[in-house]
């Protein structure tokens, strides 16, 4: 391998080991990777290498002993890499950084001696993610077999990722013939529908499925042992056989053969003379847009829309400061036109509720009873997710705002309103939208249990209840994330994505359990209060409805209150916001 | 008027700018020049508010930043080198929002009269993705004219710009100057400073080593009688920080 590859790649894991081992020396980071170490080793290690599983996790296999081990997991194997000569539609494409183009793709540097880097460079993540792979996988049989696994993870992960590229340089060469992707996919799912029609064959040579109870697992062990599918499956099978090793033994027995072809696919990729050198730049590129995005918060599914939307409501120049950044997202949003998508969207959902509420008396027909019954369960679980989700979104608006500090720091607005102002939007418009899934899940919950004596007045107060209390949650979800990332601008830092790592795991950990620890505390008062009106109301005017409106009406304010010094307080991390000195 | 008292920004130990004291009259322009590291940026950001500084005080429009951030601000724009504008708002929706920020009450004739003036009338529904990158420094220099402040920071404000932008930007500065507007503008392109500034402030190490008008600057560091360029004396004062 090229001398300065080499030093490229030591240097830069080394310097990268390095420089997180320095940032273990601000205490955050060492707190962090404290809490984030306990959590991998009572979560994971204790459960695989100490042989610590707890009890049940040894219990028996949903998938049949024979048929799961090897054989299973070769026919997954075979999937895969079928996959990966059906799916991909773009040009041969290795993964390389824009530094490493511009630095790299210039000098004078073999194809074949880049590939080699490529590959070489690839073994510290497969390594990483083999090991995370056999956490996962581990965890359910414990005990000193976690190295063999973690050997048959890094093979059968290397064997795909060879395999990968070596089907896309395959690929482009066929397009260089003039193979179209369609005849490709073709031939490839001939394939697939051949080796379909070799098992069938075999199935019919087999003897009936046993009447009675029925024994899949024998059933399948003799599929796969009858005809050619052994012949077949062999060689998928000598990849994941280390994986299934029992004993050292056995691991160094099925070592050579997964070796073996993985050996084959390093010459079978190295020896590809394909111009993967202009996909690659383009790759980089959009990854590199992507991070840009993911840095700035902007994480989007879809391609960014180059058509201005039309806004909500003109914005006067004179006002509440606040409301033209909820002008501002509600335009980012996608305006009046994906606004007036959704309110028909749940226009149509509330007529059908409201048609279902009238029908109350009548039989409603067995589809539309489900079919109600099904809507009405997804609005209460669309409710329960939008209480994390609708906070996460407003702590994103904020972090992506936190880049563009320096501009937002320059308008004469205190720091309160800049705060509220950054969470106002995905506030507004996710309240919204939980308002109109609770309304409907109501109207739906409240037909369907009208038979239940006293079910609807339930129904409609605690949604009422949830309602009110809905937008403060909502603000209490974000308040805390939004103080971290002003209060440790090093931990979200806007322009940087997402360090990966212990300490970060933990960091992470501490600000998730401490939003849960504020939401408690914050809910402690207005539970309190509202228990207080609760039995006062009782007193004076013992009507059930009262009690209900005085209860909901103080938790509210005292929710209120609370988001109030919330913001407050958000606003003041703003003012005092120094983002140079991190 | 920018008048700033024993500014000093720390970070832990080390200074990024030391006890800077001088003023900016309106109709002046000072040019901030120093090498990479010499503390131009951060002092400009604690000019403008964006960071607070350690000691000293920072004078803006006749307000504290300390005292009143809010009103000083109301008075103040700040250009950064590279325009960064919402990439879902057009160009007009920019105005809009920066005039609700500022309260510009006659914001819809001020943001017809800067479209106007920048040639951006026919750009006024387009999305910043659609412009190029002197357009957008157009759209940035029109949210900043818009409320017509007293005091106005440019970082670098000819990054990238061609050269009929850097003619236009340099014209706008001037013209700006003319009408009362104190400006401060950091740049590494000492030729621009010549032509625009009426002084000049050398930072080196976050220290003010230099600091007059241009005339006090040539008669007091040229030699030999000659009139030595800016350039000439900076590299001179420098010493061995320049180009690092």
């Amino acid at each position: 391998m090229n001398s300065a590859l080499r030093y490229l790649l030591t240097h830069s894991l080394l310097n990268g080991l390095l420089a997180r081992l320095r940032r273990l020396r601000q205490p955050k980071y060492l707190l962090g990777a404290i809490i984030g170490g306990a959590y991998f080793y009572f979560y994971f290690y204790r459960f695989l290498f100490r042989g610590g599983a707890p009890t049940g996790m040894h219990g028996p296999s949903l998938v049949p002993d024979v048929f799961w081990p090897e054989v299973g997991a070769a026919i997954l194997l075979v999937t895969t890499l079928i996959l990966s000569w059906v799916l991909p539609a773009s040009r041969a494409a290795v993964g390389f950084t824009e530094a490493e183009i511009a630095f790299l793709f210039s000098a004078p540097i073999s194809r074949r001696t880049l590939i080699i880097h490529k590959l070489l460079k690839s073994q510290f993540a497969l390594l990483i993610i083999s090991v995370l792979f056999t956490f996962i996988t581990g965890r359910f049989r414990a005990g000193s077999e976690a190295w063999f696994r973690m050997g048959g993870w890094w093979i059968i992960l290397n064997t795909l990722s060879m395999h990968r590229i070596g089907a896309s340089f395959a690929l482009q060469r066929l397009r260089e013939r003039g193979m179209a992707d369609w005849s490709r996919r073709a031939a490839a799912l001939f394939a697939l529908a051949a080796l379909v029609i070799v098992a069938e064959m075999t199935r019919r040579s087999l003897p009936a499925l046993p009447s009675g109870g029925l024994d899949i697992a024998g059933f399948f062990a003799q599929l796969t042992n009858t005809g050619p599918l052994p012949y077949v499956l062999a060689p998928f099978k000598w990849v994941v056989a280390p994986y299934f090793a029992h004993s050292a033994h056995t691991f160094l027995a099925t070592l050579a053969p997964a070796l073996g072809i993985m050996a084959l696919h390093f010459l079978w990729v190295i020896r590809a003379d394909v111009s993967f050198e202009e996909a690659s730049i383009a790759a980089a590129q959009k990854r590199a847009a992507f991070l840009t995005a993911h840095r700035k918060g902007e994480m989007r599914l879809t391609a960014k829309s180059d058509k201005a939307k039309t806004p909500l409501w003109r914005l006067r120049p004179t006002g509440f400061a606040p409301l033209a950044f909820l002008w501002k997202s509600l335009i980012k949003f996608g305006g009046r036109g994906t606004f007036g998508f959704w309110a028909a969207f749940f226009a149509i959902l509330g007529a059908g509720a409201w048609y279902v509420h009238e029908s109350i008396g009548h039989e409603l027909p067995g589809p539309l009873a489900v079919t109600a019954a099904i809507v009405g369960i997804c609005c209460y679980i669309a409710v329960l997710f939008s209480l994390v989700i609708v906070g996460q979104n407003a702590t994103a608006q904020l972090r992506q705002g936190m880049a563009a500090m320096d501009l937002l720091k320059t308008y004469p607005i205190p720091g309160w309103q800049l705060a509220l102002g950054e969470l106002l939007g995905p506030l507004v418009l996710g309240t919204l939208l939980q308002w109109a899934a609770l309304g409907i899940g109501a109207v739906l919950a409240a037909s369907l249990f009208a038979k239940i004596h006293g079910a609807q007045l339930i129904i409609t107060l605690s949604a009422c209840a949830l309602g009110v209390v809905l937008p403060a949650l909502n603000v209490s979800m974000s308040i805390l994330p939004s103080a971290a990332a002003l209060y440790f601008p090093g931990w979200f830092r806007p322009q940087e994505a997402a360090a990966p790592g212990i300490e970060n795991t933990g960091l992470r950990l501490i600000v998730g359990i401490s939003q849960f620890l504020a939401i408690a505390a914050a809910l402690l008062p207005a539970l309190f209060f509202a228990g207080c009106a609760w039995f006062a109301v009782g007193k004076w005017a013992p009507l059930f409805q009262w009690q209900a409106i005085a209860t909901i009406g103080t938790a509210a304010i005292v929710l209120a209150l609370e988001v109030a010094l919330g913001i407050a307080w958000l606003g003041d991390l703003y003012d005092h916001y120094d983002g140079s000195s991190e | 008027m920018i008048a700033t008292d024993g500014l000093t920004k720390l970070y832990g130990d080390f200074a990024a700018v030391r006890e800077l004291s001088f003023a900016v009259r309106p109709g002046e322009v000072m040019g901030l020049v120093g090498p990479n590291g010499a503390g131009k940026t951060t002092t400009l950001r604690c000019l403008a508010g964006i960071i607070p500084p350690t000691h000293g005080t920072v004078i803006v429009a006749g307000y504290d930043m300390a005292v009143n951030p809010l009103e000083a601000k109301g008075k103040l724009a700040f250009f950064a080198d590279e325009p960064r504008l919402f990439d879902y708002l057009t160009v007009r929706q920019h105005l809009e929002f920066t005039a609700r920020l500022y309260k510009t009450k006659d914001a819809a004739s001020r943001s017809a009269e800067l479209l106007e003036f920048l040639e951006l009338k026919d750009k006024a529904d387009q999305l910043p993705t659609e412009l190029s990158r002197g357009m957008k420094q157009k759209v940035a220099l029109a949210c900043g004219f818009l409320h017509r402040p007293q005091v106005m920071f440019f970082d670098e404000p000819l990054t990238g710009l061609d050269p009929l932008a850097i003619r236009r930007t340099k014209d706008l500065i001037v013209q700006q100057a003319k009408q009362g507007v104190a400006i401060l503008i950091s740049s590494h392109l000492l030729h621009l400073l010549e032509e625009v500034c009426s002084h000049v402030l050398i930072l080196k190490r976050g220290e003010k080593i230099a600091y007059g008008t241009l005339a006090q600057i040539h008669s007091q560091f040229s030699t030999d009688g000659k009139d030595a360029s800016l350039e000439e004396i900076f590299i001179r004062l420098v010493g061995e920080d320049a180009g690092k």
